[in-house]
């Protein structure tokens, strides 16, 4: 099942009272570098927390990642060739970060030391994304088109946390058929979608 | 790079659905993570399935009762205080934090903040009123005139509306729990929440406890049904027949309710009311009504992997057997190949995908049953002077005769042909001389079902010279493939071998086709085992 944390983490909570403290301070601030990085950062974390679930397929897991990333890329923003592509350079450092990451608390799956990684990033730096609100607006929209049983299938998955197992037992099919199932339905929200941010603006 | 085949497309995005929802194996992670790596398309589905992922785990998040009393008509209350996550921008904290820790670095990123005060509120989700009407939960080769559509399991019915079913058999349950099985020809309508009206047709009614006070009606007659099983029979003109099956029922003239004649009828009673005259009492004749319970058993829907909402491969089938719904997965079926063929000089005889070509030698025998590809096939079979057989199939192990469908033949139909799909004549190749031949007038899921699901485009190869053998299949040289500029969805029907003259639990290894007047477009022809496969 998909891990969903279902409320803020304490590590937010922390981080939160960080910037807070660190706004009050205003010796601390080199304004220029930081609204330059702010501004980099905020263009393209989506695209960031994209590639981190992509590599550790886990939302708690991205959530710390893209702190422990946001502190190393500003260390080392002094070393970033403006002429290169930021979320190419985010990707390397988040790559990096990842496999350090898991290999320290051991975890069953490591990311892969191979080329997928870096393939990874370069698809992702030719992923058009539309903005979140967009996204979301039109998203709404087509689950709501769904047929009934369809929407009860996203209800259990997402806003139930149900697993993939149990839905199966439920409807008396093999797991896989249901994964081709939900696969057909993705394919089916990502066109609906598509088409509504094609139509819509 | 190497572009994936569909078929391994499809594989793996299973597994990517998996790798989303669910759990991969360490082998399947290792196969999932190969083939990313090897394909860009593979890639680029699953950084939009992923991004869809995230986008739904936020919806449920900011909306959360979006899908409200959408799952089983459950509301989900109690979960209305949980945080709400924002990560638009203007919400968003992107400023650098002083990392006191390490006395240098800070950071920003990613902030959720939370919108609202945490703690209940008490918001009471709104429950829509609860729709009574009835609704269609089965559907056999239905068609209702002047409606642009077939109708569809789960399609409730408009009251006051006329239904006309010119063909096949609906079922539909009202709210109270009993069901109406209509057959065509008949002409009906809800004219309330537990009353139906018969305006002409046949149409068996059961109503479970709970249910009684169930009212059916015709133009001539009023039916209460008090607990029972009966089947009804309206004539075009009114008159109006009565069989009680089990149970109890009362049958009255329709008029003045004070003055309106009734009487009780009980098991195997029967009754009749003629336009305006009182209802009377009729010598039972069992063979007049029959009463159906249930809809015929057939192939009700099947699934199929898909390339831009366009079949190509089999997944599962899902049929009535012996008035049970059961779903055949891929391991439950099996497969035929072909033993004999013949075809006419010029006849497109081979199909294939549009990108493949058609293969060389024994490997051509696949298109058929190799894969499960509901497009690649070995098509129209027709006669010749010396074969009686136009195509014989040989199943990889032998059919056994069960209640239903055992052996299921998926036909690549275009859109312009015969919607009932191509009249097939079959015949056991086990006992050629004794078991009698079996004529398929209509598919189960014909041309305008809904659940005929779109192929993916094809090519054809026609044959130089006549061909003879399965040999001249493997041998002989094909035309260049040609597509096929017409849209074609694939139809199936389920052949019971009871049909075919065996016995239940006799078995059939070879299902010979014989000549049809139309041509037939064979692309997948399977049989299902019949025992229950242990969950592994």
């Amino acid at each position: 099942m998909s891990e969903f944390p279902s409320s803020l983490s304490p590590r937010m909570a922390e981080l939160n009272r960080n910037i807070d403290q660190f706004n009050d301070d205003p010796s601390t601030h080199e304004t220029a570098t930081r609204q330059d990085f702010d501004q980099l950062l905020e263009n393209h974390r989506e695209k960031i927390f994209l590639y981190l679930m992509a590599l550790v397929n886990d939302r708690d897991d991205a959530d710390d990642l893209c702190q422990r990333i946001s502190i190393v890329m500003w260390q080392k923003f002094d070393d970033f060739d403006h002429a290169r592509s930021f979320l190419s350079w985010a990707c390397g450092i988040a790559r990096l970060e990842a496999y350090n990451f898991r290999r320290a608390r051991s975890a069953d799956r490591l990311i892969p030391q191979n080329d997928l990684p870096q393939l990874l990033a370069v698809t992702l730096e030719n992923f058009e994304q539309d903005p979140a609100e967009q996204r979301l607006a039109a998203l709404r929209k087509c689950v709501q088109a769904l047929p009934k049983l369809e929407q009860s299938f996203l209800h259990d998955i997402y806003w139930e946390g149900h697993s993939c197992d149990s839905i199966a037992e439920k409807l008396e099919c093999s797991t896989r058929t249901f994964y081709n199932r939900m696969y057909l339905l993705r394919r089916r929200l990502l066109k609906c979608v598509s088409r509504r941010l094609r139509t819509e603006q | 790079m190497t572009k994936m085949s569909n078929s391994d497309f499809h594989r793996m995005s299973t597994l990517l659905e998996a790798s989303l929802t669910g759990h991969l194996t360490k082998s399947e992670r290792q196969e999932f993570e190969k083939a990313l790596g090897e394909s860009e398309e593979l890639r680029l589905a699953y950084l939009q399935a992923m991004n869809l992922h995230l986008d739904l785990d936020r919806l449920s998040r900011s909306d959360e009762d979006l899908l409200v009393a959408r799952a089983n008509g459950v509301a989900h209350a109690g979960s209305v205080s949980r945080l709400v996550k924002k990560w638009s921008a203007p919400l968003l904290l992107s400023t650098l934090a002083v990392c006191l820790m390490i006395a240098t670095f800070c950071f920003s990123l990613f902030v959720a903040m939370p919108e609202q005060p945490a703690g209940p509120v008490a918001v009471a989700p709104e429950v829509p009123a609860e729709d009574t009407s009835p609704v269609i939960v089965e559907v056999a080769n239905a068609a209702i005139f002047g409606e642009g559509r077939t109708p569809e399991q789960g399609q409730r019915l408009i009251l006051g509306r006329r239904y006309i079913l010119t063909e096949g058999y609906l079922a539909i349950r009202f709210h109270s729990g009993a069901r109406a099985v209509v057959q065509a020809p008949g002409v009906f309508s809800a004219v309330g929440a537990e009353r139906f009206l018969v305006r002409s047709g046949k149409c068996s009614v059961y109503a479970p406890p709970g249910a009684e006070g169930f009212e059916l009606l015709s133009p001539s007659a009023e039916i209460v049904d008090l607990g029972t099983r009966f089947v009804v029979d309206v004539a075009e003109t009114g008159e109006t027949q009565l069989s009680v099956i089990e149970g109890e029922a009362t049958m009255a003239a329709l008029g003045d309710a004070a003055t309106m004649p009734l009487i009780h009828l009980f098991d195997g009673d029967m009754a009749q009311v003629d336009p305006g005259l009182p209802p009377r009492r009729v010598q039972a004749s069992p063979s007049q009504l029959t009463y159906m319970e249930r809809l015929p058993d057939r192939v009700i829907s099947y699934e199929a992997t898909m390339v831009d909402s366009l079949a190509e491969e089999l997944l599962s089938v899902t049929v009535q057997r012996d008035g049970v719904t059961r779903t055949f997965e891929r391991e439950d079926m099996v497969r035929g190949r072909v033993g004999e063929f013949t075809g006419q000089a010029g006849a497109a005889t081979f199909c294939t995908r549009m990108d493949d070509d058609l293969p060389e030698g024994a490997a051509r025998l696949d298109l058929l049953h190799g894969d499960f590809s509901l497009v690649t096939g070995i098509i129209n079979p027709s006669a010749s002077d010396s074969q009686e057989v136009c195509m014989s199939i040989e199943f990889e192990e032998p059919i056994v005769n069960s209640p239903g469908p055992d052996i299921i033949v998926f036909d690549l139909q275009l859109l312009v042909y015969a919607p009932k799909g191509d009249k097939l004549t079959l015949r056991s190749g086990d006992d050629r001389a004794s078991r009698p031949e079996l004529v398929v007038e209509q598919f189960d899921i014909q041309l305008n079902s809904p659940y005929a699901l779109d192929l993916l485009p094809h090519k054809t190869y026609r044959s130089l010279e006549r061909t003879t053998s399965v040999d001249d299949l493997i041998q002989k040289q094909f035309m260049h493939g040609r597509q096929v500029n017409v849209d074609a969805r694939a139809l199936a029907v389920g052949i019971d071998l009871s049909d075919l003259g065996y016995q239940n639990g006799e078995s059939l290894k070879i299902l010979d086709f014989l000549p049809a007047t139309e041509g037939v477009d064979p692309v997948l022809i399977i049989g299902l085992r019949p025992a229950e496969r242990p969950t592994p």
